[in-house]
């Protein structure tokens, strides 16, 4: 029992952690916080089923379009509504990031109503995986295993290869990694593009346990939220420890204590947070000037 | 040869250089003397692309780079060890090492990476430590390292000595001195007239954005007085 609701909350966690991690990766890398990341992922995933209901096409191929479109989405919010921005005050890019999630929101209520739709999983009739005597939904599996990929692809990323490199330069000290050669408008864009292509397989993986309408992210977002910032938005690491400590604390809480509560800790755990420690569990106090 | 002609730079309503021209032969060090204020760092913000020059020109070895942007000169080969150092803070000082061959990626820069920490056994002995956590001058050895990574052609070396012990600063620009005898031409600005006198082999004095005396160095030595004098305003 006790097992299952772990592994519940594992995977629930992992999906928060997509969501904070396509937000954070834009925010550590341009200081934007991106208000529209929700909005963006669920166009993504519109356009997911866009693929396999009136395409027909099949899942895999159809998830594979849709995280070619999350990204480069992402990458045209950046060059049209981001780019154009630079050198004014970051405030001005954040209202902008507020302005698209509106016109995201729009957009997608007049092109599919505001109805709710079916979004398939090839998964959702698996025989469960059985691990230790504990029954694990594949959903779960699929959740656990994209989750870990993504934070270890990204780690990877960041820390091994010169573009990541760069782009961890240019989020410490722009001018310095401009006079090193980095490209502060390609690090941006590179950080747009993967957080619209983390966000888009959230916003697929969540699609089929809910409905998938315009508000699909609404309460993801709000998780992702509280699990970054207790984890501490400045660490990919701690964000994604963060998001699966939510999930897992969610899931005991609403089994042992009640339903209600297990909604009300993702508040406390903001609340919380943010008194006794703002810069969250495995986060830091950034640094600027060394 | 680097050599910036008539540069006139503004920023909005105030004109931080006016028509500034001078040359650094190959594999000479040249360096910029002024008091605060005077557009020395802005001299070189605008050599590597920062800060945009409302006229004038910038040229290395005869071909134009002014209006570049500051990725396509370093390229070229000018790097620029910034006023404050600019240590990434979060960087370990390996990190803060390697960012500075992001123009020579694919490349293997691990032989310059050794001869480097070579250079300054102070901050080999600190690799995996955070910049941050480096003292003032351990912070400008890894600077001027950093810099070095790009295998620059030209450095250019914005005030090495600012908040730093004395006996630091002679090691830092004894440093320097070991730089260009490997063939780097190097371009430093100064506020401490004396050491800048005791390296360079031909200085200018800017104040208020204009040139207003330049010479070899011997001739330096003989007029301190005029020197001090541009320096105390
Ligand atoms: N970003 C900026 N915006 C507006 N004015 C600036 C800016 N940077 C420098 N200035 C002005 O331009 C002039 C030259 O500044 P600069 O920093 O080049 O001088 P400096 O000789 O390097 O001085 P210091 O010795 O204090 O470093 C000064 O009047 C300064 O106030
Ligand atoms: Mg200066």
């Amino acid at each position: 029992m006790i097992a299952n609701l772990i592994v519940g909350g594992l995977a629930a966690g992992c999906l928060y952690a997509m969501v904070a991690i396509a937000i954070v990766i834009v925010l550590n890398i341009t200081d934007i916080a991106n208000f529209a990341q929700g909005e963006m992922a669920m166009l993504t995933t519109f356009f997911a089923y866009w693929l396999l209901d009136d395409l027909g096409l099949p899942w895999w191929q159809a998830v594979a379009i849709a995280a070619v479109f999350g990204l480069v989405q992402g990458v045209i919010v950046q060059q049209v509504i981001i780019r154009p921005l630079i050198g004014s005050p970051v405030l001005s890019a954040i209202i902008a990031t507020l302005g698209l999630n509106v016109v995201l929101n729009s957009v997608a209520g007049l092109i599919w109503g505001h109805q709710t739709y079916t979004f398939p999983s090839p998964f959702a009739f698996s025989a469960p995986f059985h691990v230790g005597g504990v029954a694990v939904p594949v959903t779960s599996v699929v959740n656990i295993a994209v989750g870990l990929a993504i934070i270890l692809g990204m780690t990877l990323f960041l820390r091994a290869t010169w573009t990541g490199m760069g782009m961890r330069a240019a989020s410490q000290n722009q001018t310095v990694a401009r006079l090193m050669g980095v490209s502060i408008t390609k690090s941006s864009a590179i950080a747009w593009g993967l957080g619209g292509l983390v966000g888009g397989i959230a916003g697929i993986l969540v699609a089929p346990a809910v409905f998938l309408d315009t508000n699909l992210m609404g309460a993801l977002l709000i998780k992702a939220f509280a699990g970054g910032v207790l984890g501490g938005l400045n660490s990919l690491i701690g964000v994604f420890l963060g998001c699966l400590a939510l999930g897992v604390a969610e899931n005991l809480t609403s089994a042992y204590l009640s339903p209600s509560f297990g909604e009300a800790i993702t508040f406390l755990v903001i609340i919380a947070v943010l008194i006794v420690r703002p810069e969250g569990v495995f986060g830091h106090v950034k640094v600027r000037k060394a | 040869m680097l050599e910036v002609k008539d540069l006139s730079v503004r920023y909005g309503s105030v004109e931080a250089l006016h028509d500034v021209s001078i040359k650094v032969e190959t594999g000479g060090l040249v360096a910029i003397l002024g008091a605060n204020g005077a557009g020395k760092s802005t001299l070189l913000r605008t050599i590597s692309g920062i800060v945009k020059a409302a006229s004038g020109n910038v040229a290395l070895d005869g071909t134009a780079i002014t209006g570049l942007r500051p990725e396509e000169i370093v390229r070229r080969g000018i790097a620029h060890v910034p006023e404050g150092r600019g240590i990434l803070p979060d960087f370990t000082v390996r990190e803060n090492l390697m960012i500075g061959a992001y123009v020579r990626r694919g490349q293997d820069v691990s032989p310059d990476y050794r001869r480097v920490m070579g250079m300054f056994p102070a901050i080999e002995r600190r690799e995996r430590k955070l910049g941050y956590t480096l003292s003032g001058g351990e912070q400008q050895m890894l600077a001027i390292g950093r810099a070095l990574m790009a295998a620059p052609q030209v450095l250019l070396a914005d005030e090495l000595s600012l908040g730093l012990a004395p006996i630091i600063v002679r090691q830092v620009f004894a440093t320097l001195d070991q730089v260009r005898r490997t063939g780097v031409t190097v371009l430093v600005v100064e506020q401490n007239a004396r050491l800048a006198m005791k390296f360079a082999d031909y200085l200018y004095v800017l104040k208020y954005g204009r040139v207003v005396m330049e010479g070899p160095r011997e001739t330096f030595a003989k007029s301190t007085d005029l020197v001090d004098a541009y320096l105390g305003a």
